[in-house]
């Protein structure tokens, strides 16, 4: 994978709307790694307290690259928006970091669809 | 300077002992001898009184005008001290006017040139004029209290000069030098007049008198009447009393009238100071006040400069505990406190909750917390102020509550040290550090309209140096607590460092080699030998989720687990199995804790059944073979710590391995293969395998391991690594043979 040069690592996310569709996209865009992972976790975190059942759906498509600890991220959240009876899905994994989740496991917890759609068809 | 003193008492008494061996010679006494008779004695007296007068003053009378630093209470008593010392003084003078009493008997006999009467009128005649010089120098010192000397002494002159006249002339009617008739008794009362107004003159100015504090004013009050009352009996003892005109009359004719002079001017003297005194008793307060007040402010002055160099600088609570109780001292409050904030250095963050330094003085901390987080005294409540924290905060400038709310005080009560709803006044002054408001200083004061706008004044300049201070201290504090941070990041490095084994033991075909590079001072990485229940040798490496300190403990712990528990199990899957329950029995409950988590790779090299691999999430074993070809053997297996038990079984899988000589396995964490260049590509397993396989040929491990940094690190160009790094090479030099494997000795 070739990453764009003279980019500053950063991190982003945002809700973006899907019509027709009650759950909460969130779109991950640049890196996430130890320097990041706090304030998305925070974001995050913030996010399944304000709504129970929070219907969440990670975008990665843009996201370029998650390390240890924002996987622990999702790691640390997924009990907890379980428990509250909803539910975290990923979705539009690049290949680079489906290989890390796949090393890990991480298919076996987390429901991985190739698309926004799909995932959002899932939890209807 | 004492013994010229005493020289000179000795010399005055000498003169007065001639006076009485002349008057006994010369065996007797009538009244006025003469004039030229009596000017002899007059100034033999004279000078035998100025030498006493002058001994006395020195032995007894004359005090520092030196005050020193410190006893400025001291000097402003001092006065009073001096007119209650008047009052022994007339009192002891008052007394002796009654000593003619024990001589009455004689004197009623009145037998002139007797021996008996000529000592007891010697005597007598003697201590009275001591008596009175003694009253004259006490007197002298007062004068000059907070006067200019020179027209303090011209005024003394005056008043002096008109009493020598007004005596000169007595003592001439007296002697019939004059004679007495009505033009000369009414010029002697004239002069009389002079002195009295000369006496006015003396006492107009006191400008000592407004300095003396309340309770000094009121001593004042009662001496100094006293006095009047002392110097009137004795104008009437001295002078009105036949026994004294007798005595006067026999041994010093021009005393008389000049003790008249003198006792009448003391009177005045005492009867203005008498007024004074009253008159300035109402305002005593406000002098009181300001003077506090410059006390207080040289106080803080000294602080200022005391506290920036001294010791507390070191212990932060102290020095806040320190400016509560000046700033409460300074303003005269019933109770004081200080809250600050004070961040520690980054990467402590999660004690910045604790990091509010507090202090109290005569106040708790529930009291203090509900007066500035509530406005319930204030009259605005509501409408211009939510808070005083909030006021200080939105306004950054101090503030003064005169009166709370009329019989409300500044809270309801909670039954603290002081209680709080008597609070009826408020100063609260923000502490700025940076353009920011850190914290406030606070003083409160049962009394309504407890504080003024100096206190406020005074306060706010003592608040910016108070900020100083506590931020210095802080700063200090920080410091010194990243340096034992520091020392303590060494320590764990060491102690991390000694976690890895340092010699990879001897197993029977192979060549081993492995290094772990963490990306900070610690590290998640690691690698590690033990060995399984059967006796095969087991090669663990292993990669905790997240960097530094965090992950280095959980490396050890997962380390620890690993150990333990790897003498116990006959499989690979069965150890891990055992680690992921172990560990995440162990994890916090808390969530945001909770996620880390450890990927574990693991060859064993069973003695029976071969070569084998199992993987907990983590990266793949590399397998380089002879030929040169490599692949990548990846089998199921979730990270460690991740998911409950059932889960994380389910998955596991474990994959035996065919090795022949010159094959090489290596074992790598994700630090090798996500190592960045200046460009941002990622390293990755290709360039790893074929690197490993460029080098399959040298004899050792060793070498291969080296050649794969130095790859990594050109590639890398800044020849860092972004994550821990951690490679374990394990190079086949002999084909193991099943029946030939002995398993060497090992620490187990």
């Amino acid at each position: 994978m070739i990453g764009q040069q003279d980019i500053p690592v950063r991190f982003d996310v945002r809700e973006v709307p899907l019509a027709g569709y009650q759950v909460t996209i969130l779109e991950l865009a640049g890196q996430l790694d130890a320097h990041t992972a706090p304030e998305f976790e925070r974001f995050l975190e913030t996010r399944v307290r304000d709504e129970r059942k929070a219907k969440l759906i990670l975008d990665f498509h843009n996201l370029e690259y998650i390390s240890s600890a924002g996987l622990g991220v999702l790691m640390g959240l997924i009990e907890e928006v379980r428990s509250q009876g909803g539910d975290m899905k990923l979705a539009a994994l690049p290949e680079k970091i489906f290989h890390v989740l796949d090393l890990l496991g991480f298919p076996v917890v987390f429901q991985i669809y190739p698309t926004v759609l799909e995932a959002a068809v899932a939890f209807h | 300077m004492r013994t010229r003193a005493l020289l000179y008492i000795v010399l005055g008494f000498l003169i007065l002992a001639l006076l009485l061996a002349g008057d006994l010679i010369a065996h007797s006494y009538k009244a006025l001898e003469g004039f030229s008779f009596e000017l002899f004695r007059a100034i033999l007296q004279g000078v035998a009184l100025s030498w006493l007068a002058r001994g006395v003053y020195t032995l007894f009378f004359r005090t520092s005008s030196v005050s020193r630093a410190g006893d400025d209470n001291a000097a402003i008593l001092w006065p009073v001290r001096l007119v209650r010392r008047s009052a022994f003084v007339l009192f002891g003078a008052l007394i002796s006017s009654f000593l003619p009493l024990l001589f009455t008997i004689s004197f009623a006999r009145h037998v002139p040139g007797t021996f008996g009467t000529v000592i007891s009128i010697d005597i007598i005649g003697a201590v009275w004029l001591l008596v009175s010089v003694g009253v004259a120098l006490s007197f002298w010192q007062l004068i000059f209290i907070r006067q200019h000397t020179r027209s303090a002494r011209r005024r003394f002159a005056i008043w002096g000069s008109a009493l020598g006249i007004f005596s000169l002339f007595s003592f001439l009617i007296q002697t019939s030098v004059v004679p007495s008739n009505t033009i000369t008794v009414a010029s002697l009362s004239a002069l009389g007049l002079l002195v009295g107004v000369a006496a006015l003159n003396l006492g107009y100015r006191l400008p000592w008198i407004p300095y003396v504090t309340k309770t000094g004013k009121r001593r004042l009050l009662a001496f100094s009447a006293l006095n009047v009352g002392l110097s009137v009996c004795l104008l009437v003892g001295y002078t009105g009393a036949p026994i004294a005109s007798e005595l006067f009359g026999y041994y010093a004719v021009y005393w008389r009238m000049a003790a008249g002079g003198l006792f009448g001017t003391i009177g005045v003297y005492f009867g203005l100071v008498f007024f004074s005194a009253l008159f300035s008793l109402s305002s005593s307060d406000l002098v009181e006040r300001k003077s506090a007040e410059v006390k207080s402010l040289v106080k803080l002055t000294r602080f200022s400069s005391d506290v920036l160099s001294s010791e507390l600088l070191l212990d932060l609570p102290k020095l806040a505990e320190q400016i509560t109780a000046l700033a409460c001292e300074a303003t005269g409050a019933d109770c004081a406190w200080l809250e600050l904030q004070s961040n520690n250095f980054p990467g402590r963050s999660t004690q910045v909750e604790e990091a509010m330094i507090r202090s109290y003085v005569r106040i708790d901390e529930l009291s203090a917390e509900r007066i500035m987080s509530t406005a319930e005294g204030f009259p605005e409540a509501g409408k211009s102020i939510s808070s005083p924290r909030a006021e200080l905060g939105e306004t950054r400038k101090a503030f003064l509550l005169r009166k709370a709310m009329p019989g409300k005080g500044l809270m309801m009560p909670t039954g603290g040290p002081v209680d709080i709803a008597e609070l009826h006044s408020l100063v609260a002054v923000p502490l700025i550090r940076r353009d920011e408001v850190r914290g406030g200083l606070y003083v409160a004061k049962r009394r309504e309209d407890g504080f003024d706008d100096d206190d406020l004044t005074v306060l706010t300049a003592f608040s910016d140096v108070a900020s100083l201070a506590l931020e210095t201290a802080r700063l200090l504090a920080d410091s010194i607590e990243k340096q034992k941070f520091d020392g303590e990041l060494r320590a764990a490095r060491a102690m991390q460092k000694s976690l890895l084994p340092e010699h990879f033991p001897e197993v029977p075909g192979f060549d081993i080699d492995a290094v772990s590079i963490p990306a900070y001072d610690v590290g998640g990485d690691y690698y590690d030998f033990s060995v399984m229940w059967d006796g095969a040798p087991i090669i663990v490496i292993g990669d905790v989720s997240g960097k530094g300190i965090s992950a280095s403990l959980y490396m050890a712990e997962t380390k620890g687990v690993v150990q333990a528990l790897a003498p116990l199990m006959s499989n690979m899957p069965e150890l891990l199995e055992g680690t992921n329950s172990a560990l995440l029995r162990n994890s916090p409950s808390h969530t945001s804790l909770r996620r880390s988590f450890v990927t574990l790779g693991l060859i064993a090299f069973h003695p029976n059944d071969g070569i084998k691999y199992c993987r907990a999430g983590h990266t793949p074993l590399l397998i380089v073979r002879a030929s040169g070809e490599y692949e990548f053997l990846q089998p199921k297996g979730m990270a460690v710590g991740l998911m409950r038990q059932t889960l994380f079984n389910q998955m596991l899988d474990e994959r035996t391995i065919q090795v022949g000589e010159g094959d090489i396995l290596v074992l790598f964490s994700d630090g090798i293969t996500d190592a960045r260049s200046s460009d941002g590509e990622e390293y990755g397993y290709i360039r790893l395998a074929e690197i490993v396989a460029m080098h399959r040929a040298e004899a050792n491990a060793r070498r291969v391991t080296l050649a794969v940094l130095d790859h990594v690190s050109q590639f890398t160009s800044s020849g860092t690594f972004g994550d821990d790094a951690t490679l374990v090479v394990m190079k086949c030099v002999k084909s193991p043979e099943k029946k030939e494997i002995v398993w060497g000795e090992s620490d187990y």
